[in-house]
């Protein structure tokens, strides 16, 4: 039952993505309608599988030695993620209907997504090494394609591919861990490399290179320290894919991958320290670039890239709860916040936030939405950010030194200020041009209202949230608990007041400044450093032309006849041989 | 015994060699041919008496009427442009690093060559590498859209003088 | 015995190498594949002689017949498709990489 549900869950977007592809362009509205009903199917599978969280293993199919088993898991690690994918996709895709009418290539637009959402469950499903990374490249196809939707714009061409670059990039690093898996233990499977790890029968030096591999791989994939410069060019694509794939789940994928092979690498010195040290830098870099970014959907990236970093720090820490109760929140309330983004950009015809102001009267509904997901942002109380960010700093304060949860709380006031800061600008403020507004869909208002309802409720969930993460993952020896224990350990613990303390200081510090934007709040040297990137920009530019002019000179060597490349083979085969024979 | 061998080898070479050097494609195919045909008997004393005879129906049996049917289209042509690369350096190239193979292969290992028996086989194949399987399955629809790309032109020749007539 | 084998396989590799580096037939170049490829396909048999798993070996030289085939038949269609449309089976007429 549960195996053909989970197959079913993978395969059915597929499914719908073959479909929506053979569409015509004049089926517009039935393919708009064909898309929703797929997500929306998918959707409630999702929701269903939800109910089956349990430790075994499923194993399908046998694929034969060297490949694995096409094997799934139904733990609570990858359900939880199959459910978010699926349902933002779901409300992504609705909220579709209303942002990409009358847009073109609409079947190659809900292909993709419907492709993506297939792909990530299947990422998160299961549990065969290889198999992650063939649904990792999937996903990596399917966020290029859609960051290039509009391929008559070379900005969003170039940001497609400066993203599918870097997360090939980390795709190696993942390739590497899978294939040392599979060299140290005999199977690609995810429970037994685990198993052995713990008991200690993988050498400590390829233990530590598949560890470090795969924290590149999750750093590249998730945008952290330091290839954290693509998900804010990733903007370029229609704002739904933004919520869905550069917010709420592609990104997560690499926190996916570290909270499930963190029990693994337990005993690699060093390893929790630079996954710590990774989402510090990457919070404090990014929150700094987000207080100076002008184009409301690239503070959204930046915020993005600092709740990634909170989620590593968490892992770092050693609280796989705490960074997939937060993973959770974050989905949530920044698909709403991008949704919201979407809405404001759809009828105002521009993202500068300079532009924008006092659009609150204009497009209320909006607004309130937006405000709900910047105060859960932001760490406000009663939203789900709140408590998920307050079990983070909890973790962070008891798992690592003094200093980080310092370096925390200081990040806690950067984060109020850039939230406070886009609202301010966005929704209140003078009015700065004149802005033809128009009344955001009805389709879009609907699923707005339902991810403002769970960025409100979300947090409710935690006691089964817990319970089904100790139950269903034996390796990582996480300890249930009930709500009502969390929300006492939370609201007794006097350090959850310095927080909102912090959270205020923040808000009362950009209110005291307010006319000139936060420029007196922070140095002017810090301002353009954060404009270029803390010469990440830089760096990269320089590898692209670096690269550029190695392919220039490499080209040379091809003739393009066959005689020439043979010849080559046999100099490489001569070469190999001679080291061999050297070396043996 | 080591003496048949031995001539099977000599022959092999042989065919191989002239398969690849003689004149006109006719014959290239006709020695190709029988190159597969000495392969077979080779895996035949190898011990994979199977692959021998597949290799044999389709190595020399199809490949071979597949060539003759590309030659009966196109007929033979001679090539007057220049060696691109210099033969004496071809044959360097080309014996070079098969003769350092030799020198790091002689360590004396001598295999026993036994037959397999078939259902041990038939195991290995259905149950331990059916990745191969599927790679063939598509292997094979290739092929039959390799075997259209065949014939297509002649087709459409056909078509062509039939409405010019 | 095995040195003979040995023999076979290298002399293969060597005169299906050596055929793809001076020829500029496309047909010829088939050939010469079907050359070089049976010679890998003793080598993997031999192979499997050697550590004693012949069952592997022997599938794997299932799926190289399999694919050699393939590759003989879209060579071949290849090669009747540039003859057709170029007039001509030499190399050189593919290849447009640089003029």
């Amino acid at each position: 039952m549960t195996a053909i549900l989970i197959a079913l869950i993978i395969l059915f977007p597929w499914f719908g993505a073959v479909i929506i592809w053979l569409m015509k362009d004049e089926q517009e509205k039935l393919t708009h309608i064909l898309a929703m009903s797929f997500s929306a199917f998918s959707a409630v599978l999702s929701l269903v599988l939800l109910t089956r969280i349990g430790q075994d293993q499923i194993s399908a199919y046998s694929l034969g030695i060297g490949m694995g088993d096409l094997a799934f898991s139904a733990d609570a690690l990858g359900i939880i993620l199959t459910c978010i994918a699926n349902c933002i996709g779901c409300l992504a895709v609705v909220f579709s209907k209303d942002y990409m009418n009358g847009e073109k290539d609409l079947q190659r637009y809900y292909s993709m997504i419907l492709l993506f959402i297939g792909a990530m469950s299947g990422l998160v499903l299961t549990s065969n090494a290889m198999l992650i990374f063939f649904f990792w490249e999937i996903t990596a196809l399917c966020s290029y394609q859609l960051i290039s939707f509009y391929n008559d714009d070379p900005k969003a061409v170039r940001g497609g591919l400066k993203a599918l670059f870097i997360t090939q990039f980390g795709g190696i690093g993942l390739l590497l861990g899978s294939l040392l898996i599979f060299s140290q233990t005999g199977s690609l499977d995810i429970q037994h490399f685990i198993a052995a790890a713990q008991a200690g029968e993988i050498s400590s030096a390829a233990l530590a290179v598949a560890g470090f591999g795969l924290i590149a791989a999750a750093a590249a994939k998730s945008s952290q320290f330091p290839f954290f410069t693509w998900l804010p060019d990733a903007m370029e694509a229609p704002t739904p894919v933004s919520a869905l794939i550069h917010a709420a789940t592609m990104v997560n994928a690499g926190v996916y991958l570290l909270c499930r092979f963190a029990p693994a690498f337990q005993g690699v010195a060093g390893w929790n320290t630079t996954v710590l040290w990774v989402g510090i830098i990457t919070i404090l870099l990014s929150s700094v670039m987000a207080i100076f970014a002008n184009d409301l959907k690239r503070v959204l990236a930046y915020s993005t890239v600092s709740q990634l970093g909170f989620l590593f720090a968490a892992i770092g820490a050693g609280s796989v709860t705490a960074s997939q109760f937060h993973l959770l929140s974050h989905a949530i309330f920044k698909a709403l916040l991008f949704l919201c983004a979407g809405a404001v950009i759809h009828s105002v015809g521009t993202r500068d936030m300079r532009l924008m102001g006092n659009l609150y009267k204009k497009m209320k509904p909006v607004a309130i939405c937006f405000i709900i997901g910047a105060c859960s942002l932001a760490g406000i109380p009663i939203f789900n950010g709140f408590w998920s960010k307050e079990l983070i700093l909890e973790a962070i304060h008891s798992g690592a030194p003094l200093s980080v949860y310092i370096l925390m709380l200081f990040a806690v006031i950067l984060t109020a200020i850039y939230s406070i800061r886009c609202v301010w600008m966005v929704f209140f403020g003078k009015e700065k041009s004149e802005l033809h507004v128009h009344e955001p869909g009805r389709f879009m208002k609907y699923s707005l209202y339902v991810l403002a309802a769970g960025t409100v409720v979300s947090w409710l969930t935690f006691g089964g949230f817990s319970n089904a993460f100790s139950k269903s993952l034996p390796h990582h020896e996480i300890e249930a608990e009930s709500l009502g224990k969390f929300l006492s350990t939370i609201i007794k613990d006097p350090l959850t007041y310095l927080a909102i303390f912090m959270v205020i200081l923040g808000i009362v510090l950009w209110i005291f400044h307010k006319p000139g934007p936060s420029k007196a709040v922070l140095p002017k040297v810090l301002e353009t450093c954060a404009v270029n990137s803390f010469g990440f920009e830089i760096i990269n530019e320089k590898i692209i032309d670096k690269i550029q002019n190695l392919s220039e000179f490499s080209r040379e060597l091809q003739s393009g006849i066959l005689n020439w490349n043979i010849f080559g083979v046999l100099t490489g085969l001569v070469l190999i041989l001679i080291v061999l024979g050297i070396g043996g | 015994m080591t003496f048949i061998y031995a001539l099977i080898a000599v022959a092999l070479l042989y065919s191989a060699h002239k398969a690849t050097r003689v004149k006109g494609l006719l014959n290239a195919a006709l020695w190709l041919a029988a190159t597969s045909c000495l392969t077979a008997i080779l895996m035949y004393i190898m011990g994979s008496p199977g692959i021998a005879v597949i290799e044999l129906s389709v190595g020399a049996g199809l490949v071979t009427v597949l060539f003759v049917f590309a030659i009966s289209i196109i007929g033979d042509e001679k090539i007057e442009s220049k060696f691109f690369i210099p033969p004496l350096a071809a044959l360097l190239m080309a014996t070079i690093p098969f003769i350092i193979l030799a020198f790091l292969w002689i360590s004396g290992i001598s295999p026993v060559f036994e037959n397999t028996p078939a259902d041990i086989l038939a195991n290995t194949i259905w149950e331990d590498r059916k990745v191969d399987l599927y790679l063939q399955a598509a292997l094979i629809i290739t092929g039959i859209l390799g075997i259209m790309l065949l014939i297509a032109p002649s087709v459409a020749n056909r078509f062509k003088k039939e409405r010019e007539k | 015995m095995s040195y003979i084998i040995v023999i076979c396989i290298l002399g293969l590799l060597g005169i299906g190498f050596y055929c793809l580096l001076i020829t500029r037939n496309l047909l010829k170049l088939v050939v010469a594949l079907q050359v070089l490829v049976k010679g890998a396909m003793l080598a993997i048999l031999f192979a499997g002689c050697l550590v004693d798993n012949m069952e592997v070996a022997q599938s794997m030289a299932l799926t190289i017949i399999v694919a050699d085939t393939i590759v003989a038949v879209i060579g071949l269609a290849m090669a009747i498709q540039v003859r057709q449309i170029t007039n001509t089976s030499n190399i050189r007429s593919i290849s447009t990489l640089r003029k």
